[in-house]
């Protein structure tokens, strides 16, 4: 299993660029659209158009990639739980967490430094790269949970599960324009960064699956088709969704950010496809377990790269945010190759003794 | 090359990057030194199947065989 979670890194961190790179396309097509057209924005009359529905697509189904990361992070937790220290102390994570901070920290100095200004609160500060502090308070929980990972982990999950969807039905609700009592209270402090502001399934669930393996794989296998399926079904499902939330919403377009039930489903069933499926026939395979090996590093460089290529053509050539077949890919390819180009510029050069601190 | 100095090679360059030089103590915690993390687990072991041809059994990934590169080459040793 430990080459297919290094496969599903690989993909997890594929899609990463994707997202970025889509939301800046649907932010070009309605917010920058007087930069190659002459028109007032925010402009909508490109929504509904095929360029609208195809980053609309990309965006959505590139979604598995955090609950994938967090899913490996809770495999290792239980790696970790497996040996003498049974419960995970404190102790036992800390090392980890000491390694996390310091790429963090300098990637988020390397943002606002882009955006020359300094962050106005600390959601600003933690949501761009929301990945690790929300992992840095899952390793500090692990004392608690693991034990009750271990006590009873079908209670273990359901919590999680329900916790999870408790606080989607509330955004979802606030996002179609229904008002919930406390809901604005609920919303506020549940931000993604927190973990269990907007996906505390997943983490729990890699923990479970990795005190579980062989018996979680048995039945992952045995249902392999019906992930795929689920997969598939589920995956359109989160389109329609989005598209009929869209059209409740009372504003003109409900962004790029909502998230629907069908997403959760199709999310599972695609992370327990993967993890079963049988990667060496995929033909890029040793790519994506060799990007898998390098993640963190993308992550937290693809959006210093992407930001500033999209600055670029904002600034020198305009008319490629009309023309999305070379827009979206650029800053995919940004987002992506960039920092792996840096990764091996900085592992073949004396700065190579700074590698670790600032790719993790 | 030993299994021994294999896996120090590995760790320190690609693990440890930009520690090239560094000498690990072949009895040294790589998890409570902080060397292996959850991408560094799975990078170990992918590495330990293709250099050793051993094939690591999901069962036998637990602290108690991959706890410093001793018990590593123990493990290995035992797989061959």
């Amino acid at each position: 299993v430990t080459r297919r979670l290094l496969f599903l890194s690989g993909l997890a961190i594929f899609a990463i660029p994707i997202q970025h790179a889509s939301a800046y396309g649907l932010q070009a097509l309605f917010e920058w659209t007087d930069r190659y057209m002459d028109v007032a924005v925010p402009n909508y009359d490109l929504l509904g158009s095929p360029t609208y529905y195809v980053l609309t697509v990309l965006r959505q189904l590139s979604v598995f990639s955090v609950p994938g990361f967090l899913v490996i992070s809770g495999y290792f937790l239980a790696f970790m739980a497996r040996g003498k220290d049974q419960n995970v102390s404190l102790g036992s994570v800390m090392p980890r967490i000491r390694t996390l901070i310091p790429p963090f920290i300098v990637w988020t100095v390397i943002r606002f430094g882009l955006l020359r200004r300094l962050p106005t609160d600390i959601g600003e500060l933690l949501d761009p790269y929301h990945f690790i502090p929300l992992l840095i308070q899952f390793y500090l929980l692990a004392p608690l949970i693991v034990p009750l990972a271990r006590r009873n982990w079908k209670l273990f999950l359901t919590f999680f599960a329900v916790l999870q969807l408790s606080i989607e039905a509330v955004r979802y609700l606030n996002q179609l324009g229904v008002a919930v009592p406390g809901g604005e209270f609920v919303l506020a402090v549940s931000p993604r960064w927190l973990f269990y502001g907007q996906q505390p399934f997943w983490l729990p669930f890699g923990l479970v699956f990795g005190l579980h393996t062989n018996q979680f794989i048995e039945f992952m296998k045995r249902n392999k088709s019906r992930f795929l399926a689920g997969t598939m079904v589920f995956g359109l499902l989160s389109l329609v969704e989005y598209f009929v939330a869209d059209s409740i919403n009372p504003a003109v377009w409900i962004g790029p950010t909502f998230s629907g039930f069908s997403r959760n489903l199709y999310i599972g069933c695609a992370l327990m496809f993967l993890l079963v499926l049988d990667e060496t026939k995929f033909r890029f395979s040793k790519n994506f377990v060799e990007w898998g090996s390098r993640s963190l590093g993308i992550y937290l460089a693809n959006i210093p790269f992407i930001f500033v290529v999209a600055v670029f053509l904002y600034r020198f050539l305009p008319w490629t945010l009309g023309v999305q077949l070379i827009y979206v890919p650029a800053l995919f390819t940004a987002g992506f190759f960039g920092p792996l180009l840096l990764m091996w510029a900085v592992r073949n050069s004396p700065m190579r003794r700074f590698y670790r601190l600032v790719f993790g | 090359m030993d299994i021994e100095s294999n896996l120090e090679q590995f760790i320190v360059d690609e693990l440890l990057v930009g520690s090239k030089g560094m000498k690990l103590d072949y009895d040294q915690s790589l998890i409570s030194s902080g060397v292996i993390d959850s991408l560094a687990i799975l990078r170990l072991i992918t590495f330990i199947e293709q250099k050793f041809g051993v094939t690591v059994e999901d069962e036998d990934v637990v602290p108690d065989n991959f706890e410093t590169i001793n018990i590593i080459t123990n493990y290995v040793k035992a797989k061959m």
